[in-house]
């Protein structure tokens, strides 16, 4: 199992091997703050009733993937998602159409014990 | 998914059921009047969904503290302007929903799907103006998920009736982020609704 490391200044989610473009903030109270966070493996949610922040603009998914700081901050509801509707988020991570697909996939290929359940966040 | 939380919501509460067999819905108002915060948000929930009789809602009444659980069923259920209006004047603060927002999660229920207070303030908003306004400025950045759902319906909303939730910003001091995102999502779906 590998987990997954963000960095917020390219916009680069590395899974393993695999790179996919991404984007955090800039609207609300910005980027994601730096730091480990435990995934949310089992709360992953795969529903064609979410909103369209959450759609993939070129496939049409809708999903969401939980992510949990494990340090203190006063923010919290992030997610891993694809980039929907307009580009940006309010701080979670949003995966461009294009690369938003792969990862899904890759996602539901691997069995839940081989899922990453931590992401780092830096610069 | 939210008829799959119905459903499971309606199996646990079956299986309470013929234990000391009682009715749902009187099961689901004892859990409703309890003081244990989980047990009445998801009493609230399926109570919020259920056909009840008047007795029931006097019971409601009678029983439960001030809540927005109590505000919620009586604005679901009545659907009078009265009720509406205090469970919007009710609605919980910014600080109020972080509990909320924990029951929430905590429960296991996904948090892109908005809790139902939530949802039925957004349903309120498109024609009421305290509503709106009581949505706006209760928008919380600091919840991620939240925010970016609502902002997903209030753009839908500024799309048809731009003026309106306009006016409701500049009232509320909204902050020019959330204004910009709102009016980007909205331009999006004008693009869409174009295109169709």
């Amino acid at each position: 199992m590998s987990d997954l490391t963000f960095n917020r200044k390219t916009g680069i989610l590395i899974w393993g091997a695999e790179n996919y473009k991404s984007v955090t903030g800039p609207y609300g109270e910005g980027q994601l703050p730096i730091g480990d966070y435990r995934i949310e493996i089992y709360k992953a949610v795969d529903s064609n009733q979410l909103k369209n922040s959450y759609e993939n603009t070129l496939t049409g998914s809708r999903w969401f993937i939980p992510i949990d700081p494990q340090f203190s901050t006063h923010r919290y509801g992030f997610g891993i998602h694809p980039d929907g509707n307009k580009p940006g988020t309010l701080g979670c991570i949003g995966i461009k159409a294009q690369d938003a697909s792969s990862f899904w996939t890759r996602w539901r290929n691997t069995p839940m014990t081989a899922r990453p359940t931590k992401v780092s966040v830096y610069d | 998914m939210k008829t799959l939380i119905l459903l499971i919501v309606i199996f646990s509460t079956i299986g309470c059921t013929c234990s000391n067999n009682a009715s749902i819905e009187s099961t689901l108002l004892q859990h409703a009047i309890s003081d244990d915060s989980e047990e009445q948000y998801k009493s609230c929930i399926f109570l919020g969904e259920l056909l009840l009789t008047e007795v029931e809602i006097k019971k409601i009444n009678k029983e439960m503290e001030s809540s927005i659980c109590k505000y919620y069923i009586n604005a679901k259920k009545t659907m009078s302007a009265k009720d509406q209006s205090l469970f919007i004047k009710n609605f919980p603060s910014i600080e109020a929903q972080k509990a909320i927002w924990k029951i929430h999660s905590d429960l296991g229920y996904p948090i892109t799907f908005l809790p139902p207070y939530f949802e039925l303030l957004i349903s309120l908003s498109s024609t009421s103006d305290l509503a709106l306004d009581k949505l706006v400025s209760t928008l919380n950045p600091s919840n991620a998920a939240l925010t970016e759902s609502t902002i997903d319906s209030l753009s839908r909303l500024y799309a048809k009736d731009t003026q309106r939730v306009m006016s409701s910003f500049i009232k509320n001091n909204t902050s020019k982020s959330l204004i910009t995102l709102t009016i980007d999502t909205a331009s999006y779906y004008e693009g869409e609704n174009k295109n169709e």
